[in-house]
């Protein structure tokens, strides 16, 4: 009887072992995520020491910190990001571009050393929980940032709002966190999910599109994307003709990509991560490429681009970043990406990167006094900066209101970027309606499946 | 004489640490802490057919997931009607584990564990692809805290939570307790240790088994309703194969069989998965080794070699 318990507790332990090996979220990805592996994955990262660079202009030595106590501490930062799974190259870039503004600024933002606090959320949202209550509770952070997928976040906002304690989304683009369940410890610096694509939609028909087909990973953010563009694209008088969605992080697109309605005018994807590699390489594979022109978002970042190689030639996005936007400041930042990770700039390294820039501009107005959360969050309601994407503000949902760019896929010089064919101006997560108007329309999770009319 | 009376004062003794701790510790120790005493209840169920009907279940976490399941949805879509909310879910988790009891049941050994795993699967399954209901894979979050307003009780913050689950997991020890000493027990550590025996001596082996299945699926589902509430969110994990494999390891990494074992295991895994994992991510590889060393060195689980005397305090 023992030695049978033993051998039962073996074999329990080789299934976990090959039940975690195997489930979907942290299955190894077609390609490597060698991204992610490759660069220093600390559990406990703080940036190393100050290595002043050309971009960092240097802290305000006027400052006189003496009169405050609360300086000489550190200011901790909780940073929630995935680093398995099918968003693991995006998460590790969004950390890394996290990182990389801290380390431009010597580790010190207002005059306080800053220590950041990496946490792997796994892409599933009870982790993200559990990570979360940690770093608040026992790490006692002041501020918690980051969170790649809508669905940890969702998980975590109610958990965050009871605790008071600041979260700077920077992607996780769940809609309703800014708009029917806003909460004033909430901000998004990255985008809200339909933001994305309700430009792609008025462009598709203005293109002359007519009927589309909807493919989305099958969680919120597939339906929010695939939503905010049905939306758009119907309301100019298009027609959705068929609606599929597919598991997150599915080994396999081929059995969703072939029931595609061949006489479709257009496609629309939201496809993320590993999936969007897998979407693109497919959907050329089973030469739906050059048939069927795809709009998508998310599935040609740059993480993944080299990867999908000539399929993703001719993919039309909706970014609110593209390293290859001609800006200074844009220019500034790649730069210093690459040079210091040596690898390509996806739009989420941009949102890392700025969700630091606006945390930083809230604490110099207060002084670093991030102890004063009702202050902190005052100040960084009021935060305008000019950043690598462009010029961004927040609405008083607490949402970005940015450029969204809309981007096609071309080889230039053998080389294959997102270049810019459109941009639509100061978008705002409501786009032409007002915010009381869009509130009261019916929201995209219970739209999903209703679309085809 | 005396014998007799230092278990007692042991137990006190214990209880009165667990009240004092959280007055000691912080809130995310505490929140740990809650976390123990419900898979310390969820192992306890656990060991009650692995310890004592030799029944080794991979599925186990199938009541515990559909309680927390039911107990989720009903507070989050319908009502916070505590009482109804936890009478509905224990029932939900009591109900699969006689419908699952009635399939199981007919088979042993790695045949009975193959089964009950396929089982709960398939329930994982159903939450993992059922959105509307269940919310995928994403689960339900935002499920608040039974509300207790009527006894004048408010379960919001952790430490007053930590106080209401510690007074479940002490009925859950009584009632345990009563029960592995009844006859009861004691038939089905009989049919434990050699079926054939028990069913020329007229026992109804099937029915003794299917009973205590049920049993351990009422206990898991108990286990279930407070990690909800807890969390304040369900998730298809909490249906998984990994939440059935890490109950079963803790009942054997603890001891099978034992009172305190189970309890023990939970402890220990609690603990490495929540602390060990701020410092790595790998600790799984930490809980392999551990599990390796107490396979090797205690056979009988961490509490084996005080197995002897812990018999004369406490049965089994």
């Amino acid at each position: 009887m023992k030695t049978r318990i033993g051998i039962i507790g073996i074999v329990t332990l080789v299934f976990m072992a090959i039940v975690v090996a195997c489930t979907p979220a942290a299955a190894p990805t077609p390609t490597p995520t060698a991204p992610a592996k490759a660069a220093p994955a600390p559990t406990t990262a703080a940036a190393p020491a100050a290595t002043p660079t050309a971009a960092a202009p240097a802290a305000k030595p006027t400052e006189a910190p003496a009169a405050k106590p609360a300086v000489t501490t550190p200011i901790k930062i909780g940073f929630l990001t995935p680093l398995v799974g099918v968003y693991a190259s995006l998460g590790a870039d969004m950390r890394d571009g996290f990182l990389l503004y801290l380390d431009q600024k010597g580790n010190t933002l207002a005059g306080r050393k800053v220590e950041v606090i990496v946490e792997d959320t796994e892409v599933k949202p009870d982790v993200g929980l559990t990570k979360a209550k940690k770093l608040i509770e026992r790490d006692k952070v002041n501020m918690l940032a980051g969170v790649i997928s809508s669905g940890v976040a969702a998980g975590i906002a109610d958990y965050v709002t009871s605790q008071k304690t600041p979260l700077m989304l920077t992607n996780a683009g769940d809609d309703p966190l800014t708009q029917q369940k806003a909460s004033p410890y909430i901000f998004r610096i990255s985008f809200a999910n339909s933001q994305n694509s309700m430009p792609l939609g008025e462009f598709a028909y203005k293109k002359g599109y007519r009927t589309a087909v909807l493919v989305a990973s099958d969680y919120p953010a597939g339906w929010h994307h695939t939503g905010g563009f049905a939306r758009t694209f119907t309301e100019a008088g298009g027609k959705i003709i068929q609606e599929i969605y597919y598991p997150l992080g599915s080994p396999d697109l081929a059995p969703f990509i072939t029931t595609i309605k061949q006489d479709a005018n257009v496609v629309h994807t939201f496809s993320a991560g590993a999936d969007g590699l897998k979407f693109v390489t497919q959907y050329a594979e089973y030469g739906l490429k050059g048939k069927i022109p795809l709009l998508c978002n998310w599935c040609t970042t740059e993480d993944m681009l080299d990867k999908e190689g000539d399929a993703a030639v001719g993919v039309v996005n909706g970014y609110p970043f593209a390293p290859s936007l001609d800006r200074a400041q844009t220019k500034a930042f790649v730069e210093a990406f690459t040079k210091k990770y040596n690898r390509p700039v996806p739009p989420q390294a941009e949102f890392g990167y700025t969700g630091a820039m606006a945390i930083d501009a809230a604490l110099q107005a207060t002084k670093g006094n991030i102890e004063d959360v009702d202050a902190f969050i005052k100040a960084l309601e009021g935060v305008q900066i000019e950043a690598p994407r462009g010029p961004i503000k927040f609405d008083k949902y607490h949402n970005v209101v940015q450029n969204i760019y809309i981007t096609e896929v071309k080889k230039v010089d053998g080389k294959l970027v997102n270049a810019v064919v459109e941009t639509a101006q100061n978008a705002s997560q409501f786009w032409k309606w007002s915010p009381e108007d869009y509130l009261k329309m019916t929201q995209y999770a219970d739209l999903k499946g209703k679309w085809v009319k | 004489m005396r014998r007799s009376f230092l278990p007692i004062i042991l137990v006190i003794a214990g209880l009165a640490i667990l009240a004092i701790l959280p007055k000691v510790l912080t809130s995310y120790y505490v929140g740990l802490l809650v976390t123990v005493l419900i898979f310390g209840i969820f192992a306890l169920s656990l060991d009650l057919l692995l310890g004592h009907c030799g029944l080794p279940s991979l599925g186990h976490a199938a009541s515990f997931g559909t309680a927390a399941y039911v107990a989720g949805f009903l507070s989050l879509k319908i009502a916070n009607n505590a009482p109804v909310n936890f009478a509905a879910a224990l029932f939900a988790g009591g109900a699969v584990a006689a419908i699952f009891g009635l399939l199981a049941l007919r088979t042993r050994g790695i045949y009975f564990l193959m089964i009950t795993l396929a089982l709960s699967q398939v329930l994982w399954g159903l939450a993992f692809k059922w959105k509307s209901a269940t919310g995928g894979d994403d689960g339900m979050p935002g499920i608040p805290r039974p509300n207790l307003s009527m006894l004048g009780l408010d379960l919001t913050p952790v430490n007053s939570y930590y106080y209401f689950t510690l007074a479940l997991f002490v009925l859950v020890c009584i009632l345990m307790y009563i029960l592995i000493r009844s006859p009861f027990g004691h038939s089905l550590r009989g049919i434990r240790e050699s079926e054939s025996r028990m069913l020329a001596l007229g026992y109804n082996v099937w029915a003794h088994q299917y009973v205590a299945f049920i049993i351990a699926g009422l206990f898991a589902a108990l286990a279930g309703i407070l990690y909800v509430y807890y969390n304040n969110m369900v998730s298809p994990k909490d249906l998984h194969l990994i939440t059935s494999a890490k109950v079963l390891l803790m009942v054997i990494l603890g001891g099978t069989g034992t009172f305190l074992g189970p309890i023990l295991g939970a402890t220990l895994i609690v603990l490495l998965e929540n602390i060990v994992s701020g410092f790595t991510e790998r600790w799984l590889l930490i809980l392999g080794i551990i599990y390796v060393l107490v396979i090797m060195l205690a056979p009988k689980g961490l509490l084996g070699p005080l197995r002897g005397r812990l018999r004369r305090w406490i049965p089994m």
